[in-house]
């Protein structure tokens, strides 16, 4: 019965939004300007999302959403022009799709290799769509249960995981870069006693660094430098031809898609890691699952089908933890929780109560995202492959008074922009050491959630931890923790080298 | 030989040193600045919470990463290694002579940044502002050809040098009692300079006078089309509003 209601309110909200001029150009509008964002080497779906929050100010929260998943959703597909028609990633999520696609081009079936990955994304994002609105609901029930010490360790959780999993280096690096998040989130009045913390006499940092401030600079400004301090060459550009992928190709990849969607939505709720890994790994998937794994490289529609699936129905998967626990499942879902905060949205287990219909409003605007996605992607693909003419060096400084005025417009406070270069310069020197930003980033965004449930917790139990370790949840929580820190300090290792040294006496 | 894993290490030794001596820092002014027993704001604190307990737990995770970091390097690199390198470290920084490529374009974006958003984000018109922010940036990087590079971004260094003198002096509000937006006038005159200089380097190729064409079109273009957004748009007040706000504001409500 409540099923029912819900499929009824879906439909409301679907017609409600594909009905209304304003919400469906705002769609296409949004999703167009994605997909040319994608497209631009150097600029990120997260970018994008960071610098169309700033523009969303003034609306409410519903239409803010249409533009933002509208750019969520064209950014990650965006990526994969650049990669099939020039050989560079869009996006980070599209280097996998390099691999293949630019070959494809380069024997004149740029075209139809678009078609393919545009078809892929629109399954994709909506197969993560399904994901979402079936999982969040049962994990916000799950989470209502929770108390201050699985919050403080659900926080500390996304933390040590997206730091291990998105660093490309040592895991150690990652989970540096979450703690120097918490420390940016300690500065200002602390949010139980509001004593202030960390801000060294200046009055505009008693209320904190501005969530947006940090974001742009941490994000934005490392790809600003990136972009101009390097030297960018592109590959030979190729012409596109027809665009429509034929049922045949589709259908004949129907498992592959499958696969790679469930790996892409698998990845996306893992919180911090992002478009990108999922990718990689559907495209080592369909390697190992295909018949002819030498061919790989060469230029088959199954590697381009496979990342691209991925990374969109990542997008779906992204979303689940950060509606229902408020912790993000990747860099642009980080940013959209910084959005979703700006507009008075606290995603979390209370999403549900306070806002009824968010979760469907949300699957509505994917739904019609994908849609969006496809319909400019196989109508206006000659067109948006235009954009990739235009130098970066030429783009990236307009970005960067984009970015300036944006961080700015916010709080019309002239502190966020002084805020916003130190944090995005020393972005981009952690990034230069092989430190991830995504834990940073999302230290910061569950810095006050951590330090707020920890002292609540302790306030509660009179300053004792044994509650830690009693709580089923927490000691599952706990476990994990301890067991990644382990695994990533050498103790499997050092336990298999002691089973291998016993090995042959026994 | 050395290799990139080395390199990276290297840099994880100090990076972990570093952040050792940052997670000291943030215990050590915790526990100098924020109360971990007492009265604050009518609440009688108690260790557990102290808002010092967090910022301490912080300050000593990263103290114990830095410290791992830093333990991993060393024993990647050696101890004999690690004295080779500083010694070689300090020669190789003594017998710099010329700054390498991608040094100068990190310190140029970096310096170019600085300028736009310390210098003069709060003193100079936003879209005059911009237009010289984007005027000197795009040619800076796009022109390719080294030589060009840098004697444009020696010019604005020059000029920007000049202009925070004056802004120190404070001339500029001496001069602005008898002219108008005296410090906009100061950047678009520092403005015109820059393209001059630009010009006459790319005068002699035919690619490069068609790519400061587009520079510069873009950089009086791009100010007035975000500007004019948030302006008049989103209704979003320009960090400073000077001598270009003005006539668009005469322009603006004359029409409208």
């Amino acid at each position: 019965m409540i099923g029912i209601e819900r499929l009824d309110t879906f439909f409301t909200i679907l017609v409600g939004l594909g009905t209304q001029p304003a919400s469906l150009l705002l769609l296409f509008g949004a999703t167009l300007l994605g997909i040319v964002f994608g497209a631009l080497p150097g600029l990120t779906a997260t970018l994008g999302i960071a610098l169309l929050t700033t523009l969303t100010y003034g609306m409410g929260p519903a239409p803010a959403m249409v533009a933002l998943l509208g750019i969520y959703v064209g950014g990650v597909y965006g990526g994969s022009y650049a990669s099939i028609l020039i050989n560079i990633p869009g996006t980070p999520a599209a280097a996998a799709t390099a691999l293949e696609g630019y070959p494809l081009a380069c024997r004149g079936e740029a075209g139809r290799a678009i078609g393919a990955t545009t078809t892929a994304s629109c399954i994709g994002t909506l197969i993560g769509m399904l994901f979402m609105v079936t999982m969040t609901p049962i994990v916000a029930a799950f989470a209502l249960q929770f108390t201050s010490f699985e919050f403080f360790l659900l926080a500390f959780f996304g933390i040590i995981i997206s730091g291990t999993l998105a660093s490309p280096d040592l895991a150690v690096k990652g989970w540096i870069s979450g703690f120097l998040g918490l420390f940016l989130a300690c500065m200002g009045r602390d949010p139980l006693q509001a004593f202030p913390r960390f801000t060294f006499g200046f009055p505009q940092l008693e209320s904190g660094l501005d969530v947006v401030a940090v974001i742009i600079g941490a994000f934005g400004i490392p790809q600003i430098i990136q972009v101009l301090g390097g030297t960018f060459r592109a590959g030979e550009a190729r012409q596109l031809t027809r665009v429509l992928p034929s049922f045949r190709l589709m259908a004949r990849n129907a498992g592959n898609i499958v696969r790679s969607a469930l790996i892409g939505v698998g990845i996306g709720s893992v919180p911090g890691i992002g478009e990108d890994v999922a990718a990689w790994m559907a495209y080592g998937a369909a390697k190992n699952a295909s018949k002819e794994p030498g061919k790989f490289g060469t230029g088959l529609y199954e590697g381009v089908i496979a990342t691209e699936t991925a990374n969109n129905s990542c997008i779906g998967g992204a979303i689940i933890p950060l509606l229902s626990l408020g912790i993000p499942g990747s860099p642009p879902a980080a940013m959209l929780l910084g959005a979703l905060m700006l507009h008075g949205v606290t995603p979390g287990p209370m999403l549900s109560i306070e806002h009824p219909n968010f979760i469907l409003q949300v699957t509505a605007i994917l739904f019609l995202a994908s849609i969006a996605m496809w319909v400019i992607g196989i109508v206006l693909a000659r067109q948006v492959v235009k954009v990739l003419r235009f130098p970066p060096q030429v783009f990236m400084p307009v970005v960067a008074v984009l970015c300036i005025i944006g961080s700015y417009g916010l709080g019309l406070n002239l502190f966020n922009l002084y805020i916003m270069l130190p944090v995005g310069i020393v972005a981009y020197c952690m990034t230069e050491m092989k430190y991830p930003i995504a834990p940073l980033v999302i230290g910061y965004i569950l810095g006050p959630m951590a330090d707020e449930n920890l002292r609540r917790a302790l306030m509660i139990s009179h300053g004792s931890f044994l509650p830690m370790f009693t709580r089923p949840v927490c000691l599952i929580l706990l476990s994990v923790i301890l067991l990644t820190v382990l695994s990533q300090m050498g103790l499997f290792r050092w336990i298999r080298r002691r089973r291998n040294a016993s090995g042959p006496r026994g | 030989m050395t290799t990139d894993k080395d390199r990276m290490r290297r840099k994880d030794l100090v990076s972990g040193i570093v952040l050792m001596l940052f997670g000291a820092w943030i215990v050590a002014e915790t526990v100098a600045r924020v109360p971990m027993k007492g009265s604050w704001g009518g609440v009688m604190n108690v260790w557990y919470v102290s808002p010092g307990l967090f910022p301490i737990f912080i300050g000593s995770v990263l103290f114990l990463f830095g410290s791992i970091l830093a333990a991993v390097a060393v024993r990647h690199l050696g101890l004999d290694a690690v004295r080779d390198g500083a010694r070689s470290g300090a020669r190789a920084l003594a017998a710099i002579r010329e700054i390498p490529e991608t040094a100068f374009r990190f310190f140029a974006v970096v310096a170019i940044l600085v300028c736009y958003i310390y210098l003069y984000m709060s003193r100079i018109d936003f879209f005059l502002n911009s237009t010289l922010f984007l005027a000197v940036i795009i040619p800076v990087f796009y022109l390719d050809e080294t030589k060009a590079q840098r004697r444009l971004f020696g010019f604005y260094l020059a000029g920007s040098s000049l202009l925070l003198a004056a802004f120190a002096l404070g001339l500029d509000a001496r001069l602005g009692g008898g002219v108008p937006y005296a410090s906009d006038w100061l950047a678009l005159l520092l403005t015109v300079v820059l393209a001059a200089c630009a010009w006459s380097r790319a005068r002699g190729s035919g690619e490069r006078v068609k790519r400061l064409r587009l520079a510069l079109s873009m950089a009086v273009a791009a100010p007035l089309l975000i500007g004019g957004l948030f302006k008049y748009f989103l209704l979003v007040p320009l960090p400073r509003e000077g001598l270009v706000v003005a006539l668009l504001d005469a322009v603006y409500f004359g029409l409208f």
